[in-house]
Parts: structure tokens; C-alpha cells; sequence
């Protein structure tokens, strides 16, 4: 299976769209989107049912309990993530259902801000009292959804369709929901891809939607990706998170190339971009032209592959560029 | 008053709303709290920017002393400790400083010491007072340099725009619970709508005011207008795209200094946020 991993170092420059288009123009294929806290490229496919879900229990956090605390606040003191308060029922207890009531008439005692709480356990190993406990702590779900990919006509795809595809008609998607608050998380990111893998592991291309946040790109996700493609944004931010992407791309020694969304929104930093990557030997995949249909298409809830328009004609080529690039053998380092 | 500038969506103009919000307060705090990304300077471009590190703290092992009992490698649930020739390493990008390993080790061959996470970055621009929180690359957690960031406090008692990472997680959670009022910038599209929605769950969930900025709002969106009019949600701004706005952004400058319209237009939002605010 070869790995496309898509990212863009800044937001909103269409990584969900490309990522889509592509998944339109490939035949058999898998697919993730690790953006956890807000995936949406399922939003823009023909999805199949419901989602098949399964718990994500990537943390922990410290539970205390009221009745055997003695707020002596250790854990308080111990805490390095602020993580745990001193709670203290108000004078005069309403009624006995309230926590206070609930606590044996105790005044105070500490509680955990489970936001906060990275559940490294120092709290529990110094509590005296054995008061706290480690729990797993279900941050989300995991999804696989499975997309109706129905063929493209001929004229969109550039080719005909393979007998394969005519069967493999369905796609899978994998990935993640989490509740309100909670971070994703370089362990999540590769739950997301290990369950994209085990869906379809006889697929040869894995399309990614990368997280948003450089700092879930943990070493495994961007290191076994065959490909990173940054999608970049003609503007000053839009070239600096660009760069920042190459950047982290590069520690990890990953194959990397460079293509410009919203192209003529300004002219000369779609140009500047190219000639940065042909300076540093990237493959320069191509231009996408802003294009009124592509917000109508989106808004519509539909890819780009599946309007007549010159983005999709400049997707195509890119996705084909993209796939040379992927299937070209890596280059020997001495 | 602190307000903070969010989005579900990355690209919906959060940036574009804070720098030029700030700009039309006159004298104002402008703190960037997307220190993975942070791009407001981008726009400020700050004169005699000062930086202060942030430090976090990393173990350190004195190896002589150590006899080998993994206890510290048993204990770190970040799995940032591997056992390595018979003796502990560490793995410096996954390791969360709870100090965990220098607690639990008898021998004492653990300290440890400090280490730069990220700096925070002030600096002039103007009459606006620029604060940037900047992660260095490769760090686990943002949230140090955000709460240290957000420990700074204004001089004067003038507005301070807090410009929010993208997404809903929880370093947005921290800027968040600070602020007095909350500006969710969105984009009329399904996506952007999708999104909305989940930041709008997390306001609520921390009992948030909040409003709403429209962006490249060239139709209005029916699934958000009805979203906004049933839960009673102010629809403080909306913003057409225009080839001039975005020229003027993509080139790094504060639109409201060249485009009289857009300035009214935040000027505007300023004028609602302290009827919101104040009462």
C-alpha cells in the first residue's frame, strides 16, 4: 500500500478538498482523516450507513474520591498540569443530595479537572490516603465509514475505468470523533491509520487527510507516508506554514511535494512558491485556479472531481503528477 | 474585556478577524495563541520584538547511579523512557515533564533540568501591543506556552484580542475559559458549518457568550442562519470575498488601513462587542 499523506501547515487551504477530489479519481483506494476534533472529509463523500464505531481509549485520567481524601493536598502540590483544585463545599448544605451531602459531611476535599489531566499518575502515587485512581478514559470514538464511490464518467478521469474498479466500487474511511475539549493526539492519528490499514489491507493507494496540528504528526505518520503533499496557499502565512511543513517533513526524512490551491487569488506568491521548490529540488505538482464553483461545490457537499470546472481539470493533473511521484522508486542515499 | 477569535474550521479567517479587530480598537492587546502557527506578526511586523523562553523540564540520568530496576520506565505512561543497553533513555518528543520518573527513582539518578519549549514574543506595532506565543518544533504540548502567554497581563485596561489555535481540542479549551466574550469566525459551506457547530458545543459547555463572524459570506447559508436564529447566536459581521481583500491579506497588511468599508465594517463589530460585553 502506498501512503499519500496530505497536509497544509496553515488552515483553510484545502487539504479536505484535494483529499476528496483524490479519493474521486482513484479506483481502489483507503482513506483517513485524522483531524480528530472536526473531521469533516466524510461531509463531502457518498457515505454508506452509518459509521461502524468502536471506543478510543487513548488517556487516562486521575479520579479522586471524596469520602477517603483528606485534602491534605499533596496532589495539589505534586500536580505539574494545574490539574487538580481544592473543592469546598459551601457553609451551609442546601440538602443532603448535594456532593456535599454525598461526602460524609466533609468541608473540602480535592478534585480533578479532567481538561487539564494528562493522567500521568504522580497525583496517585503520592496520595497517602490511596484516594486516587487511574481511569480509562474514552475520548472519542473511533468511525469507519464506508463510501459509495460510484464510477466517474471517462471523460473526468482522464482514462477508462479498470474491471476492478467496477467491482471495488466501495471505499473505506476511517476516522475519529472526539468529544468536546479533548485534543488529538499522535497516538489517535495512527489508531485512525492502523484501522484504515487493517480495513483494506490489500488496497494500493491510502489516501490521509493529516491532522491540522504539527504536533500530532508523530514520527510513525509522517515517516511511513510514501508521500507528504503540501497543499500551500499563495500568501504570506499561507508560504509560511508551507515551509513549516517541509521543515518537520524533512526531520523525518519523508519524500515531499509542493502544490498551490487558489492559485491566481495572488499571482506572484503562486509563482514564488514554485521557484522556492524548484530551488530546493521538491517536485512541483501544479497550480489550482481559485474558482467560484469550487465554494459552490463544497457548500453543495460535493467533491470537485464530480464538477466540470478548470479546478477539477487542475486536480486531475496534479493527482496524476502525484501518482507518478508516488509509484517513481525512492532514490538510494548513500 | 477579553475576546477571543475562534474557528472550528482552519482558514476561516480567524487571523484576518483578530489583526483587524485589534487595529480598529485603536490601543489594544493583540495576544497570538496559535503558537504552532502563529501569524498574526506576520501582519503586525512588530518593531524591537523582545523574547522570553518558555522552559520546560526534562529528566536527566545520572547513569553511574542508576542500577537498572526500570521503575521510572514502569511508571511513565507517555512511554517516553525506553531501556536501552540496560539502561533508561529518554525520548524527548513524547515526554509531557509530569516528573513522574525522578519521583519514583530510589537511587536518585534522576534531576532534572530546564529546557526551552518555546519563547513568547512582544513587541510594538503602533499603538497595539503585540504578544506572540511561538512552540518550537517537535514539542509534545502547546499548553505551556499558552498559559504562559496568557499569564501576561495588559498595562492599561484596554481590550485584548486573544487569536485562538484552530480547531475545538483543548489548547483552545485554555484560551478560551479566560476570555469574557467569544467571536466564532465561520465560513458559509457545509464544512465550515460542521465545524461551527462543534465549537459551538464547547462554548456552551463552558457557558461562554459568544458571537458569530461570517466570512467569504458571498450567499448566506440557510443550515447556519437558522442555526443562529434558533439558538438566539448574534450574527455580529459578515464579509464578502472580494479580489482587494484578499490581495491586501495575502500580501500581509491590515485590510482596514487601506479599505475604508472594511473598516467601518469591524468598527462596527467593536461597537456590538461592547453592547455584549458591558450590557
Amino acid at each position: 500500500m502506498k501512503k499519500l499523506l496530505i497536509l497544509s501547515g496553515k488552515g483553510g487551504t484545502g487539504k479536505t478538498t484535494v483529499a476528496a477530489s483524490f479519493l474521486r479519481f482513484s479506483g481502489r483506494a483507503v482513506s483517513a482523516d485524522c483531524n480528530a476534533d472536526a473531521p469533516n472529509l466524510h461531509l463531502l463523500m457518498d457515505t454508506a450507513g452509518k459509521p461502524q464505531r468502536s471506543a478510543s481509549y487513548h488517556s487516562r485520567k486521575a479520579a479522586i474520591s471524596p469520602e477517603r481524601c483528606m485534602a491534605c493536598r499533596r496532589c495539589i502540590q505534586t500536580c505539574r498540569f494545574e490539574a487538580i483544585q481544592l473543592y469546598i463545599a459551601p457553609k451551609e448544605p442546601a440538602d443532603a443530595k448535594t456532593s456535599h451531602g454525598r461526602t460524609h459531611g466533609k468541608r473540602w476535599y480535592c478534585t480533578v479537572n479532567p481538561y487539564a489531566c494528562e493522567g500521568c499518575g504522580v497525583c496517585a502515587h503520592n496520595c497517602p490516603r490511596k484516594a486516587i485512581s487511574l481511569q480509562e478514559d474514552a475520548a472519542g470514538e473511533l468511525e469507519l465509514y464506508q463510501l459509495r464511490v460510484g464510477q466517474l464518467p471517462q471523460s473526468h478521469l482522464g482514462r477508462e475505468n479498470t474491471a476492478e474498479e467496477l467491482h471495488h466500487c466501495i471505499q473505506t474511511l476511517s476516522t475519529a470523533r472526539l468529544k468536546a475539549g479533548r485534543s488529538n493526539s499522535a497516538r489517535l492519528v495512527m489508531e485512525i491509520i492502523l484501522a484504515m490499514e487493517h480495513a483494506d489491507p490489500d488496497a494500493p493507494l491510502a489516501i490521509i487527510d493529516g491532522p491540522r496540528e504539527t504536533q500530532s504528526l508523530a514520527a510513525d505518520s509522517i515517516g511511513s507516508a510514501d508521500l507528504v503533499l503540501a497543499v500551500a496557499e499563495p500568501s504570506v502565512p499561507g508560504i509560511a506554514g508551507m515551509k513549516r511543513i517541509l521543515e518537520t517533513a524533512g526531520t523525518w526524512q519523508a519524500r515531499t511535494a509542493v502544490c498551490v490551491n487558489k492559485a491566481d487569488s495572488s499571482p506572484e506568491h503562486a509563482t514564488a512558491i514554485r521557484q522556492f521548490c524548484q530551488e530546493r529540488q521538491i517536485p512541483f505538482l501544479g497550480f489550482i485556479p481559485f474558482d467560484r464553483q469550487v465554494p459552490a461545490a463544497i457548500r453543495a457537499g460535493k467533491t470537485i472531481a464530480d464538477v466540470d470546472c478548470p479546478a477539477r481539470d487542475a486536480l486531475l493533473e496534479i493527482y496524476q503528477n502525484a501518482m507518478e511521484c508516488l509509484n517513481k522508486p525512492v532514490p538510494e542515499t548513500q | 474585556m477579553r475576546i477571543a477569535v475562534l474557528s472550528g474550521k482552519g482558514g476561516t479567517g480567524k487571523t484576518f478577524v483578530s489583526v483587524n479587530l485589534t487595529a480598529a480598537a485603536g490601543q489594544a492587546v493583540y495576544m497570538d495563541c496559535s503558537v504552532e502557527q502563529p501569524e498574526g506578526r506576520l501582519f503586525f511586523k512588530p518593531e524591537d520584538a523582545e523574547e522570553t523562553p518558555v522552559y520546560t523540564l526534562r529528566p536527566e540520568f545520572d547513569l553511574d547511579k542508576c542500577f537498572g530496576c526500570q521503575k521510572c520506565i514502569q511508571f511513565c505512561h507517555f512511554n517516553a523512557l525506553a531501556y536501552i543497553k540496560e539502561k533508561p533513555a529518554l525520548i524527548p518528543q513524547a515526554c509531557r515533564f509530569c516528573g513522574g520518573c525522578k519521583m519514583v527513582c530510589t537511587q536518585r539518578a534522576i534531576t532534572e533540568t530546564r529546557h526551552a519549549a518555546g519563547m513568547i514574543e512582544e513587541g510594538i506595532s503602533g499603538r497595539i501591543h503585540v504578544v506572540t506565543g511561538v512552540l518550537n518544533a517537535g514539542e509534545p504540548s502547546s499548553i505551556p506556552v499558552i498559559r504562559s502567554l496568557l499569564k501576561r497581563k495588559a498595562m492599561a485596561p484596554v481590550p485584548i484580542i486573544l487569536d485562538c489555535p484552530s480547531g475545538t481540542g483543548r489548547s483552545v479549551m485554555e484560551v478560551v475559559s479566560g476570555a469574557d466574550y467569544c467571536i466564532v469566525v465561520t465560513e458559509p459551506t457545509l464544512l465550515g458549518f460542521h465545524d461551527f457547530q462543534i465549537a459551538y458545543e464547547l462554548l456552551t459547555m463552558l457557558e461562554k457568550p459568544l458571537g458569530v463572524v461570517v466570512n467569504k459570506a458571498d450567499e448566506p447559508y440557510m443550515p447556519l442562519e437558522d442555526f443562529c436564529l434558533e439558538h438566539q447566536i448574534p450574527i455580529l459581521q459578515r464579509f464578502a470575498w472580494t479580489p482587494t481583500l484578499a490581495q491586501l491579506c495575502a500580501k500581509g497588511e491590515i485590510a482596514i488601513r487601506h479599505d475604508v468599508h472594511t473598516a467601518e465594517d469591524f468598527r462596527q463589530i467593536l461597537r456590538q462587542l461592547q453592547k455584549e460585553v458591558l450590557g
